[in-house]
């Protein structure tokens, strides 16, 4: 299961694999509302994401 | 895919203009479109002593840097609400950055200027959406401040997102007059220092990665009285559209900017004269800062 870590708290596992963008739409996030790092590093929406991956998803839209 | 520019591993593929980026050549493109927003705009000049109202968000932070590295006089504005737990993490991390920045720091606080922070403030306006409250004040107190500091120019780190969902909410709720205003530069008024968007055509996303990419200490949770629905909502539409239909929002935008000066023509505007409380300028007898501060006495 990859593990997604939200910025704002909270986390999610998804159980697919593939690219970050197939990844992103079964967990339900539209790619224009989110940047993402794996290991501190950002990654774009083409990158192959393993299922051992912890990816921090970085919301976009939160206002404050 | 590879960066348009380098061929390196790309970092994100930013949507509006089909582009896929390097750390680097984001960097790059991100003060590239800033630069030219002033450029061709004339927004800001070499002489202005620029104040950047700066929340320690991903958008003002951006901001900051960007204009420091291009002008000579820019200082950041931090207005502390007083939201326990969310605006001390912001202010302590802007610190951090305007001390690495080199630049001039300047915190006002709800506390001291109106005796109570807003957390005290929401409990006391009833009836009203906290958000709107807040809002009211933060802007009262930044255009204070900012006249008071003599500002030439006041940024602010409006994105291209923003705008946008300024344009839409604005038209669903047929205010003509608010939507009139929303140009990159506000039109020169006495008793307001000039408000001006450079960051306008930068996307909420490219912000994000700039922020992340340089390392900023920024504060990236949302305010906990945060309940724009509405926003909310156009925000999530938006961004749909988006996703199906790359570019929507760039081209909203520029179509505004085409119409807008039509618009500002067709609309009356309410003359301003001085608030009989503070002396700042409204359209009322009374400002709407002064009609809140008045309740919460």
């Amino acid at each position: 299961m990859v593990l997604l870590k939200y910025n704002a708290g909270g986390e999610k596992k998804v159980g697919v694999q593939g690219t970050l963008l197939e990844v992103l739409k079964k967990a339900g996030e539209n790619p224009e509302e989110v940047v993402v790092q794996r290991n501190g590093e950002l990654i774009a929406e083409d990158e192959k994401i393993k299922k051992t991956d912890v990816l921090t998803v970085f919301k976009v839209v939160s206002k404050g | 895919m590879k960066c348009e520019y380098c061929r390196e591993k790309s970092v994100i593929h930013v949507r509006h203009t089909d582009k896929w980026f390097c750390e680097e050549h984001l960097v790059e493109s991100v003060e590239k479109k800033v630069m030219k927003t002033i450029k061709k705009t004339r927004m800001l000049g070499g002489k202005d002593f620029i104040l950047v109202a700066a929340s320690g968000g991903k958008d003002s932070t951006s901001a900051l840097h960007v204009l420091n590295k291009n002008f000579k006089k820019v200082e950041a504005l931090f207005i502390n609400e007083g939201v326990e737990g969310y605006r001390d993490v912001a202010q302590e991390r802007l610190k951090k950055f305007c001390g690495e920045e080199g630049v001039k720091l300047n915190v006002f606080s709800f506390e001291e200027e109106f005796g109570q922070p807003l957390d005290e403030i929401v409990k006391k306006v009833k009836g009203k959406n906290s958000c709107a409250v807040c809002g009211v004040l933060r802007r009262y107190l930044i255009n204070k401040k900012a006249v008071e500091l003599r500002a030439d120019k006041l940024v602010t780190g409006h994105n291209l997102d923003d705008t946008v969902q300024d344009i839409i909410m604005n038209l669903f709720q047929f205010n003509m007059e608010l939507l009139a205003g929303l140009k990159s530069v506000s039109a020169p008024t006495e008793g307001f220092v000039q408000r001006t968007k450079p960051f306008r055509r930068v996307s909420e996303r490219e912000s994000m990665a700039y922020a992340l990419i340089k390392g900023f200490p920024i504060q990236d949770k949302g305010c906990p009285y945060s309940t724009s629905s509405f926003r909310r909502l156009v925000q999530e539409e938006l961004n749909r559209i988006e996703f199906e239909y790359p570019k929507s929002k760039l081209n909203l935008q520029m179509i505004f900017d085409r119409v807008v000066p039509r618009l500002e023509r067709k609309v009356k505007k309410n003359r301003l004269r001085k608030c009989e409380e503070c002396g700042q300028p409204t359209n009322r007898k009374v400002c709407e800062a002064c009609r809140i501060l008045e309740k919460i006495k």
